[in-house]
């Protein structure tokens, strides 16, 4: 039964990777528009819990003190999953996972790029924000104020 | 604010599939697969079923928060990061420019002066700041 759903042609006829046409959510939002005109969606890892035997236990301990193994997603700005790359260990880090990903059968055309966090290497394809730096100085300050 | 919808919709798949939670003691081949199937269950119910929706009741337990710390990455930067360095720049230049603009428009059409100069002021200090940050991340 998880095969049927986790193998083409059934999995890749509802999660495969966006067409590179601009998202509506994009187009419609006068603070994203023309800046991320070629974003295609966002990526992420996350930890979903795992029961491996013993023997390999060490190795799908995360960060968290859980037992897990990490997987990666993206997701278009629709809220659909458009890839997942699952059964990494959780000892590994979302880096390590992109960087198979890629190795593997994550093509990103040129010139468009995902939104990924701070835990990603800059590369080709990946957009990440500034280390070190905080944001939003002016809204915080008045969330503080709320 | 676009980013944080890929945490958002973590958060609706393990909601909405308690067996990610759970991990049932099938072999390791078996449990990679398992979110796999998941997320395209859920695409396929978002398709089909719009009016499932994708969010059934989206309130996040505590269990699902996804609090963690970023980890920078200790990887080594290659295959030109610098191509994508400069884009984020460019990206940060324009958002700047159409900031100001925004700002200036406001002080034009308020006839409150005391608060736009405020607000200039504080644009513009900011501006410098940004950069002095900006030369930092190409040097």
């Amino acid at each position: 039964m998880l095969i049927i759903f986790a193998t083409p042609p059934f999995y890749s006829k509802y999660v495969h990777l966006p067409s590179d046409k601009v998202s509506q959510r994009i187009h419609e939002n006068p603070k994203f528009w023309p800046f991320f005109k070629d974003a295609i969606g966002a990526l992420d890892g996350s930890h979903i819990h795992a029961t491996p035997p013993a023997l390999e236990r060490a190795a799908y301990r995360d960060c968290k003190g859980l037992v897990s193994q990490n997987c990666l997603f993206v997701c278009d700005f629709d809220m659909n999953f458009t890839y997942a790359l699952t059964g990494w260990e959780g000892s590994a880090t979302d880096a390590q996972v992109f960087k198979d990903t890629c190795a593997k059968d994550l093509h990103i055309s040129d010139s468009k790029y995902f939104l990924a966090d701070a835990g990603y290497p800059s590369r080709r394809g990946l957009l990440i924000p500034y280390r070190g730096i905080r944001y939003h100085l002016a809204e915080w300050g008045q969330a503080s104020i709320r | 604010m676009a980013r944080n919808i890929i945490k958002r919709i973590f958060g609706v798949l393990k909601h909405r599939f308690r067996i990610l939670i759970h991990a049932p003691r099938y072999n390791l081949q078996i449990q990679a697969q398992i979110p796999t199937t998941m997320c395209t269950i859920h695409t396929f119910i978002c398709l089909h079923d719009p009016q499932e929706g994708p969010l059934p009741d989206a309130g996040s337990d505590g269990d699902l928060a996804e609090d963690e710390e970023e980890v920078v990455a200790a990887v080594d930067e290659e295959e030109a990061p610098n191509e994508m360095k400069h884009l984020c720049n460019r990206i940060a230049e324009d958002m700047w420019t159409q900031y100001q603009q925004v700002l200036s428009e406001r002080a034009l059409a308020s006839n409150d002066d005391v608060d736009n100069k405020d607000l200039l002021e504080f644009g513009n200090g900011e501006s410098a700041d940004e950069d002095e940050d900006m030369d930092g991340i190409n040097a």
